[in-house]
Order: structure tokens, then C-alpha cells, then sequence
């Protein structure tokens, strides 16, 4: 009897906007921490991240579709494309935090951010490239030689590309977020407005699936769940069937990873087609098929401010981006899908 | 040890430590840390799972609010797992492994699900209030209800199991449904109910997967493994050190047998140190044999079995005239050859027996020449098989032999017919002799003058016969001269021109300043004569040339050795007459015999020609050469010791022919065997007035010389006597009488008979057969030098 008053009021607090101090331990968003890497494979990591050469023509690197620069880690594009301005199906996620997701690439084909790097070096509308050219180039370089002797003790192998990439990729953690500050104890890290949106991005539920440091990319979800998105949207596009490509269960038809919220506001377009150009037509499509429900304006703004809050620092620069485009009217309009 | 049984050691031996290195390397895999990290993987395994079985209560009932927790559990869990399977993969631990790998994969949906429902439901049931709310608001038609609704939906929460209460719901929505204003709740409530009908079942499925089951069931299967593998590994251990000093014992055995073959080894390698150095001492041995077989005179011929040559030294190759690798592998009959003098006797029949041999046979040489050989055959080599056939070249010898026996014979004749002269000149002495003075006896119209006449010269005709058999053995006459051969040559020449054939002509090449030869006149021309006559019947009717030269030559040895010569023929200057005809010429066999007395190749010759002119060079110490070929000739060169200046010729012995005078005194001594001379010197010695006293044999002439020296004028003593020959007596009779007068007779020809009393003072010299008057002058001269 006694547990279940705790519990209801548990629940209570829960469902009720608090801008008191923040009990981390209930939260369902956690702040970011770095994670524990091996700096000097970072680097040659980093190195062979922006390296053309592990394109077929030399005109590709990683930075080309995941600009960690200027486009927060992906590309701003609908669909990224790869050599000879091959395009793809996919729109790139960012490669910030990606560490942080349970899988890579957007029906989590790829278990480890090693194994994902096999997508875009052979994917033929990517690098369109085979591993034993790439291997052959980069051993003609004397200084890639010398680098990988030095980090790994051998010579230059696909594995150990893999892996220097990847460790780099971990270094891509966006800490320091005004809002991961909030939840440390900052009050004042965030303004009224966003935390209102947080408060609504809880109470409307979004925090069953973005929830996590992430803020989501910890689980599958179905693209569709109180309505049907795909009747709406009706295509034939193999990417449209998410982790049914990877299972083959009928269960996991239109199953997609859901993506991170913490660098939203840097990467649009959205959704695993691009197919949503602005933040706010995103959002109310989300709510429409996933919560059901429709989000007023007055909502949708919090919500976004709340959203800005969440964009970290990369090499102690904030990547917040100084104008709230997503704010902005022109990107507000009601006739998004 | 053989080699090979030596390879098949050491394959062995290689296999074994190969063996061993792999049982080492395997026992080395052995991964002791493996027994506690499998345990440590199952462990965490159980734990994980505990974990998301908890994580998924405190989510399901709020108390956890993000699924990070269990999805990093989630991923541990299946790294876990995967470690596990790589862990114990591929010990036979497939179906506990495969159970577990299903529970996890069980479980992990369940969660990956859970994950998906549980946000859904919690919004839907969160939903539900302002949905009830809003609905209340508009109308408060079915308040009561909406309000039941959303207590019991909250109440589902603490309730999950109820059904009662979940039917309750049900009924609450179906009721609701009717209202399209209440359209959507009505399917938020659907949503709820069946998302945390999937919740609880996904929670189920999680706590009932089986994975703690399975875990264990991996647990006890690897434990059963483990056992196993640790006794294998005992038993691998226990199998390695015996091999390994099973390797050892064999390397052990190995290494000891290899000593003793060593050992052994040495000690042959001693013994064949010794057997070739016992080898290389026959070798040397076999090399200074074949260095002196290589450099022996004699011919050395090594035949195998089959009679074929093997070996021939140097002396061999010069003998034969063909080179060593020419003879070798042939027969040895290739070199016998017919001869068809002197040697005598086959190889071949020797060649056949197997016992040693010695004897003469007849060789052919490269060039065809015929060899005799003197040869012994003997068989050589360990079975006796081989014969070794060592000769040398008895040509020559042989020849020389036939030669010597020739002259020898020659000689024989010579001394046979000196012999047969001496005698009949002792007789005929006396017939002509008594015939003379029978003659002289008788007045000349008697009819036995004529008689005695024809008795005289018969005589003489036997006497001069006599004289050419004298002069073949070479005791003839002789009246030694200076002379010129050329010109001796052209008044002879002059002579016979007359006798030779028109057709023939004669060719003169005489020498103009020819040294003097010393010589009887009458000897040499008879020489010429026979010469010139020889070559005037050897051309006969046709027409024909002959050739005479004179001239001078030196003579070596080898020249002298080369033709017919005296024995006391010495090398120097020689004249020599050479006389060529271009008549039949001589075969060889002609000419070996054209010197021996009687042989005549005339129908009417009595043989001595020839024979004679030898007798005649011989005295001279001259030397003869026959060139001939049958139809081609014959040149006949006569060589004459050339005298040297000033040289003068021996003394001359008595004038011819002298009347007989009477009125002498004296006792004469006359010593002779033949009673016939005894006599007719006595009655010639008799009317010249003379007292004779005889004596049969030296020591009666001594005796009687010792009685009568005083009285004796002196004596006529012949040379050859029995008991003491003319020598010893005229010695003893000088003792007797130092200035005794001695006229010696002789059949013998002068120089013949003074040689031995060269340095004595002979009074005179008379040649038997002698005519009377001859004696008599003779006898005047010496003896009564005053009276003449």
C-alpha cells in the first residue's frame, strides 16, 4: 500500500512541469560524457576521416557527407551522394554522438561504428571504393605507414583503418550542452521558454523514444505507431522498410533507429529520407504518427527552444548556431506532410 | 650402418621430434585461463540477465526513465554471448551453446520490444487523462465513465495482471466507442491495453527464456569438457615425456651405433690407408717395370687369351715398324710371316702350347721386310691365361752365321784345294821335271822327243791348273810391281777387244792420276781379263754396253764389312776398278754362290774364274762388290789397297826361264819330304856338278847339316815338312851355321812363304812346280854369286 503512494506520487512529479533543481535519477535525458579513447589512434583516426583517398576517385572523405565543420556532423542535403554525384537513398545522420547509438545507419545494420565505415567506403553511390585499393593507397604514403607503426605496431590493414576511424568518432561527443548543464544542477543554464519545451517533450511523450543521453538512438521504433505513416507516404524505396532489410521480420517492417535529438536543430533535413525539410513540419509529423496528437505553435516553439538547448561543444567550441532559423515564420508553416 | 637403413634413422627420427614439437605445441595451446574466463562469461551472462530482467521492472514500473542502462546491458549480453560461442567454439558444446545463443536472442528481442511497447503504452495511458479531461470538458456525457475509465487505467498500472480490471477497460472502450467524439480515446485505450498485453508477455518471455537454464546447461557441459580435456591434457603430458625420452633413448642408441660405425669406419679407413699404400709400392713397382720393359732392347709383346696383342714396349714398335696403337687389339699372327732362310720354325705352334717356349720364327714387319727373330714365350698373369712374348732380331746374326759358314766353307775349299795343288805341284815337279831332262837326255829327231814335249806341256797345262787353284786359295805366284790399274786396264781391253762382240760396246772412264796399287801384273790381268770376258757372255747377242772405270775411294769399315773382302782388309785409300754390263745380271742366289770354286753358270766352264779372281783380290788385300739385278746388269767393282808415296813392293823373287850352265862345285844340302823332288833337284843339282846330300824331314837336315856344314855350299829346303818344318830347320841350321845359303821351295806362293822369314837372309826362293832350268839358275845365282 505504502509503495504504491510512492509510486503514485512518483508518477505525479513526473507528469507535473518542474522548474526546480533536477533529479538526475528520474531523468529520462542524461548529460553527455566523453568517452575514454586512445588519443594518438584518434588522431590517425581523424587523419583517415578527412582523407579523400578512401574514395575510388579521390574526391571523397567521411567529412563529405558527416561535415563535423559547419553541418553538425552531416551534410544538410535530402540524400547524400557520393562519387560522380552518385545519390543515395539515405539522408546522413550525424556522426556526433554516434558513438552513443545502440547501431549505425538507419536500420542499425551496421552493430559497431567499425562496421558502419564498410557502408560508405563500398557503397557504390558513397566512396565506391574496395578495401584492398584503399589499403594500397594509403600504404604508398610513407607517413600513414609510419603512423600506423606507430599506433597500432604493424602495417597498414583494413582493420586497423576501421578502428582508428572509429576511435575518432568517439571523440565526437558534444559535451557541455546548456542543457546537460541544467540537469547538472545549472538553473539558469537554459531559459523559461526551454524548459517549458521540456517539460512538453516529456509530457507530450517524446521522451518514450528520445530519451537517454542521446536523446534517443538506444532503440527501434516502428514509423507509424498510432497512425499509419506509410499509407500516408506510400513508396517503394527499400530504405522505407527500415530494420525489415536486416531481420526480415515481418514485426520489424518499417522499423527504423530512432535518431538523436541532440544536434537536431543542426541537421536538417529530417527523417531517414530527408523528406521533412523544417524542424517544425518534423515534429508535428512525429506527434501526428507516433503521439497521435496535434502540437499547437505556441508548443512547437518550446519545444524547439528546448531543442536548441540540447547542441553541445565540440574542441570547447559550442556548436549552437547563433540564429534560430527553426524559429524563424518561414519555417513554421502549417502545410508540411 | 647402410646409408639407407642410416636415412631411415633419421626419418624416423625427424618424425618422432616432429611429433613431439606438435604434441609440445599442442599441450603449449593449452589455455589455462580459459576454465575461469568461460565461468566469468557465464557469470555475466547470468548477471546481465538479472539485470535486464530488473531494468525492465524499474522501467515498467517508472521507476527508471531511458532505456541507455539497458541498451548498453543489452549489447553486453550479446558480446557476452559471442564471446562465449568464440570461447568454447569447437568443443563439442554445439547444442548447449546453440540453446543459449537462442534464449539470449529470445531475451534480446524481448527487450528490443519492450523497449518499443513500453514508451507507446506510457504515453498512450499519459494521454488518456487529458483526453478524459478534455472529454468531460466538452460534454459531461459519459463523465462517470471516462473518469472509471481513467482509474482504472491508472490503476492497470499498479495492476498490470488484473484482468477483471483489464476487462473492465475493455467493456469501458467498446461502451465508448459508439462515440465518434471519443474515437480517439477510444484508441489510445486500445493501444494501451494491447501494448501492455505485449509488455507483460515481452517481460515473460525475458524472465522465462530459459537463459539461466541454458547457462548452466553450458556450465555443466563445458565443466564435463573440461574434465575431459584436463585428463587428454594429463594423458598428452604423460604421452609427451615418453616420446621424448623414447626420443632421447633412440637418439641415445642412434648416437652409440653411430660411434661404432665410426670406430669401425676408422679401422677400415686404416686398413685401406694400408692396402693403398701397399698399392701405391706395387704401382711404383709396376711403373719402374714398365719404365724398363718401355726402355728394354728387347721386344716385349704382352697377348691375352685370345692371342691379341695388349702391350708392346718400344723396342717392340721399332722392331716391327708399326706404332702401339696399331698393333694393339690385333692378332699376333699379324706379324708372322713367311722367311724362306735361315729361320726356321712357326710362333704359332708355340703360341698354342702353354708352357714357356724358346725359339726362332720368322717376323714381318710394317714395310713388309721379313725378320728372324729369336723368341721365348712364356705365360704370365694369375690364371696363365696371358703369354708374354719377348724376341730380338737374329737377322743380321743369322746372316753374319750363314756368311761365316759360307767363307768357312769357302775356306775350307780353298785350304782343300791349296792342299790338292801343293801336292800335285810336288808331282808335277818331278813328271816336268824328268820330262825336261828325259828330253834334254835324248837327240831331237827321236820319236820320243815329241813325246816328252807333249808330257811337258801337259804337265804345264796340270801346273797352271794347279796355279789357279793356288791363286783361288790365294797362295799363288806372285811377282809384286808398282803398278797403274788404268793402265793395266786399257792394254788388257786393247787385247780382248778382238774377242768381244761387235754389237757391244766398250765405255772407258779411267782415272788419269791413279794412285799406284802394289800387285802381280800377271794376277790383275788375269783379274780384268776374267772381268771383261764375265761381262762379254752375261750380255751375249744383243747389243750391249760395257762400262770400265777406274778411280779412287776411302773405305770405312762398314764398306769393308759390306763386301767381299780380306780379313786384313783395313779402311783407307783404295783404287778400284768397276766393271758394268748391261748383260742378264744375277739373281741373288747366283751371286751368293758366284765365288765358290766349281760353280759355273756356263754351260763349259769349270767354275774356277770367279773364284779365282777372289783368291786373286784376297792376296792382294783388296776387296770385291757385286751390284746385279736380274735384266738389268751387273757392276762388279774390284777395290786395291792404294799404295802411298815412295811405298816400294816387296822383294822380287826369281827371273824366268835361264839356261842351264854347267861346270859348278859343291855339296848341296836338299831337304824335302817328296822323294820325286829329292830326286830330280838331285840330278839337276848333279849335272850343274854339284854333290847332293838328302834329307827326308828337318832333324835328319840338321844332323847331317851339323856333320857336313864345312863342306856344305848350300841348301835347298822345302817348307813344309813333317817332324820339323823349313822354319825350325833353317833356324837350328843357322845356329849351326850363321852364314848358311838357303834357297827355299815351296808350293806356296813367295810372299807366302818369306813371310816368315822376313828379316832373315834367304839366299833365294823357288816356287814347286819349277822347272830345271829355273832351279838351276836359281842355284848358280845363290849359291855361286861370283861364278855367274
Amino acid at each position: 500500500m505504502l509503495s504504491r503512494v510512492w509510486i503514485a506520487l512518483a508518477v505525479g512529479w513526473l507528469s507535473i512541469a518542474h522548474a526546480g533543481a533536477v533529479d538526475l535519477n528520474v531523468e529520462p535525458i542524461q548529460p553527455l560524457e566523453a568517452l575514454p579513447v586512445d588519443k594518438a589512434r584518434a588522431a590517425l583516426g581523424r587523419k583517415l576521416f578527412f582523407d579523400t583517398r578512401l574514395s575510388v576517385d579521390n574526391s571523397i572523405s567521411c567529412a563529405h557527407c558527416h561535415d563535423i565543420k559547419d553541418m553538425g556532423g552531416a551534410d544538410g542535403l535530402a540524400h547524400s551522394f557520393g562519387v560522380n554525384g552518385r545519390e543515395g537513398e539515405a539522408n546522413s545522420p550525424t556522426v556526433f554522438n554516434a558513438a552513443l547509438n545502440l547501431a549505425q545507419f538507419w536500420d542499425g545494420r551496421a552493430a559497431s561504428l567499425e562496421a558502419q565505415i564498410d557502408g560508405p567506403v563500398t557503397g557504390h553511390a558513397e566512396m565506391a571504393n574496395r578495401w584492398p585499393a584503399v589499403v594500397a593507397r594509403l600504404r604508398a604514403d610513407a607517413e600513414y605507414r609510419r603512423a600506423f607503426r606507430r599506433v597500432f605496431g604493424g602495417g597498414i590493414t583494413a582493420a586497423r583503418i576501421k578502428r582508428a576511424i572509429a576511435e575518432f568518432e568517439r571523440t565526437l561527443i558534444t559535451t557541455g550542452a546548456r542543457f546537460d548543464r541544467y540537469l547538472l544542477g545549472d538553473t539558469n543554464a537554459i531559459s523559461a521558454e526551454a524548459k517549458r519545451g521540456y517539460a512538453l517533450f516529456k509530457s507530450y511523450g517524446c521522451v518514450a523514444c528520445h530519451q537517454g543521453r542521446n536523446v534517443g538512438g538506444n532503440l527501434f521504433q516502428v514509423l507509424g505507431v498510432m497512425g499509419d505513416y506509410f499509407a500516408d507516404h506510400p513508396s517503394d524505396r527499400a530504405i522505407d522498410r527500415g530494420r525489415f532489410n536486416v531481420t526480415g521480420k515481418a514485426e520489424d517492417m518499417h522499423v527504423f533507429k530512432v535518431p538523436s535529438l541532440r544536434l537536431a536543430v543542426l541537421t536538417a533535413p529530417y527523417f531517414h529520407d530527408g523528406s521533412q525539410r523544417t524542424l517544425a513540419g518534423a515534429i508535428r509529423t512525429m506527434a501526428r504518427y507516433q503521439l497521435g496528437r496535434e502540437i499547437p505553435e505556441r508548443d512547437l516553439r518550446a519545444i524547439i527552444a528546448f531543442l536548441y538547448s540540447l547542441v553541445g561543444e565540440y574542441q570547447g567550441r559550442s556548436l549552437e548556431p547563433k540564429e534560430r532559423i527553426w524559429l524563424a515564420p518561414e519555417n513554421f508553416g502549417r502545410r508540411e506532410r | 650402418m647402410k646409408r639407407f637403413g642410416m636415412r631411415a634413422h633419421w626419418a624416423l627420427l625427424l618424425m618422432l621430434a616432429v611429433v613431439a614439437l606438435m604434441q609440445y605445441r599442442h599441450l603449449s595451446s593449452f589455455d589455462a585461463a580459459r576454465y575461469a574466463r568461460v565461468h566469468a562469461l557465464l557469470e555475466r551472462v547470468l548477471r546481465l540477465d538479472t539485470q535486464s530482467e530488473e531494468g525492465m521492472l524499474l522501467l515498467f514500473n517508472r521507476r527508471l526513465a531511458h532505456f541507455d542502462d539497458r541498451t548498453r546491458d543489452a549489447a553486453a549480453l550479446a558480446e557476452t554471448e559471442r564471446s562465449l560461442e568464440q570461447l568454447l567454439a569447437g568443443l563439442q558444446l554445439a547444442d548447449a551453446l546453440r540453446a543459449l545463443r537462442a534464449s539470449v536472442g529470445t531475451q534480446l528481442d524481448a527487450i528490443d520490444h519492450f523497449k518499443r511497447d513500453l514508451g507507446i503504452m506510457m504515453n498512450s495511458q499519459r494521454y488518456l487523462a487529458t483526453l478524459v479531461e478534455q472529454a468531460v470538458a466538452r460534454d459531461g456525457v459519459h463523465a462517470q465513465a471516462l473518469l472509471r475509465l481513467n482509474r482504472d487505467a491508472y490503476q492497470l498500472l499498479l495492476e498490470p495482471d488484473n484482468r477483471f480490471l483489464k476487462a473492465r477497460i475493455e467493456r469501458a472502450r467498446a461502451r465508448l466507442e459508439r462515440d465518434p467524439a471519443l474515437a480517439v480515446l477510444g484508441r489510445h485505450v486500445h493501444v494501451m491495453l494491447d501494448r501492455l498485453t505485449h509488455l507483460r508477455r515481452e517481460m515473460d518471455t525475458a524472465v522465462h527464456c530459459g537463459t539461466p537454464e541454458n547457462v548452466a546447461l553450458v556450465g555443466k557441459a563445458f565443466e564435463a569438457f573440461h574434465a575431459r580435456y584436463m585428463e587428454d591434457v594429463r594423458r598428452n603430458r604423460l604421452g609427451l615425456i615418453a616420446l621424448v625420452l623414447l626420443l632421447v633413448a633412440y637418439m641415445a642408441w642412434l648416437l652409440r651405433h653411430l660411434h661404432l660405425s665410426l670406430r669401425a669406419r676408422d679401422a677400415a679407413h686404416a686398413r685401406l690407408q694400408e692396402e693403398m699404400a701397399a698399392l701405391r709400392d706395387v704401382r711404383d713397382e709396376n711403373a719402374v717395370l714398365a719404365m724398363a720393359l718401355k726402355h728394354a732392347a728387347e721386344a716385349v709383346l704382352i697377348l691375352d687369351e685370345s692371342l691379341t696383342i695388349r702391350y708392346l714396349n718400344a723396342a717392340a714398335e721399332a722392331l716391327t715398324g708399326y706404332r702401339a696403337d696399331e698393333l694393339i687389339g690385333r692378332s699376333v699372327d699379324c706379324l708372322s710371316g713367311a722367311r724362306d732362310q735361315a729361320c726356321c720354325g712357326d710362333m704359332s705352334q708355340a703360341l698354342a702350347d702353354r708352357d714357356t717356349h724358346r725359339g726362332e720364327a720368322a717376323l714381318v714387319t710394317k714395310s713388309g721386310d721379313g725378320l728372324c727373330v729369336e723368341y721365348s714365350i712364356a705365360p704370365a698373369g694369375e690364371d696363365g691365361k696371358r703369354r708374354v712374348l719377348v724376341f730380338h732380331d737374329v737377322t743380321e746374326a743369322r746372316e753374319r752365321a750363314a756368311r761365316l759358314e759360307h767363307a768357312q766353307r769357302l775356306e775350307s775349299l780353298g785350304v782343300l784345294a791349296g792342299g790338292i795343288a801343293h801336292d800335285f805341284n810336288n808331282i808335277l815337279t818331278a813328271v816336268m821335271g824328268n820330262a825336261s831332262l828325259a828330253r834334254r837326255a835324248l837327240p831331237p829327231e827321236s820319236p820320243a822327243h815329241e813325246k816328252l814335249a807333249r808330257i811337258e806341256q801337259s804337265a804345264k797345262r796340270a801346273a797352271d791348273l794347279c796355279q789357279q787353284m793356288l791363286a783361288y786359295s790365294g797362295k799363288g805366284a806372285f811377282v809384286l810391281k808398282r803398278l797403274d790399274l788404268s793402265r793395266l786396264v786399257r792394254e788388257m781391253a786393247m787385247l780382248l777387244d778382238v774377242s768381244i762382240g761387235k754389237q757391244i760396246s766398250l765405255r772407258y772412264r779411267l782415272s788419269v792420276a791413279l794412285p799406284a796399287i802394289e800387285g802381280d801384273q800377271a794376277q790383275l790381268q788375269q783379274v780384268i781379263m776374267n772381268l771383261i770376258t764375265n761381262a762379254n757372255e752375261a750380255i751375249g747377242e744383243q747389243p750391249g754396253v760395257i762400262a770400265l772405270a777406274t778411280g779412287v775411294m776411302e773405305v770405312d769399315r762398314a764398306y769393308l764389312a759390306d763386301s767381299i773382302a780380306d780379313e786384313q782388309a783395313k779402311p783407307g785409300r783404295y783404287v778400284y776398278l768397276e766393271v758394268s754390263d748391261t748383260g742378264c745380271g744375277m739373281d741373288k742366289d747366283t751371286q751368293r754362290q758366284m765365288f765358290d770354286p766349281f760353280f759355273t753358270t756356263k754351260f763349259t766352264g769349270r767354275g774356277l774364274g770367279m773364284s779365282a779372281m777372289l783368291g786373286i783380290v784376297r792376296g792382294h788385300h783388296g776387296a770385291i762388290r757385286v751390284y746385279s739385278e736380274p735384266g738389268d746388269g751387273t757392276t762388279i767393282r774390284v777395290l786395291f789397297p792404294a799404295l802411298a808415296e815412295g811405298e816400294c813392293p816387296a822383294i822380287t823373287s826369281a827371273e824366268p826361264e835361264a839356261p842351264l850352265p854347267g861346270g859348278l862345285s859343291g855339296l848341296v844340302l836338299v831337304v824335302d819330304d817328296e822323294q820325286a823332288i829329292r830326286e830330280l833337284a838331285c840330278l839337276i843339282l848333279s849335272e850343274m856338278g854339284f854333290d847332293v846330300l838328302q834329307a827326308e824331314d828337318g832333324e835328319r837336315a840338321v844332323e847331317l847339316f851339323r856333320a857336313h856344314h864345312r863342306d856344305i855350299t848350300g841348301v835347298v829346303l822345302d817348307m813344309t815338312m813333317p817332324r820339323m818344318d823349313g822354319k825350325t830347320c833353317y833356324r837350328e841350321l843357322c845356329r849351326i851355321d850363321p852364314d848358311v845359303r838357303v834357297i827355299l821351295t815351296s808350293g806356296y806362293s813367295e810372299e807366302e812363304a818369306t813371310a816368315h822369314f822376313k828379316g832373315k837372309r834367304l839366299a833365294g826362293f823357288i816356287q814347286k812346280p819349277f822347272s830345271p832350268d829355273a832351279f838351276s839358275a836359281l842355284v848358280r845365282v845363290a849359291f855361286c854369286p861370283d861364278a855367274s
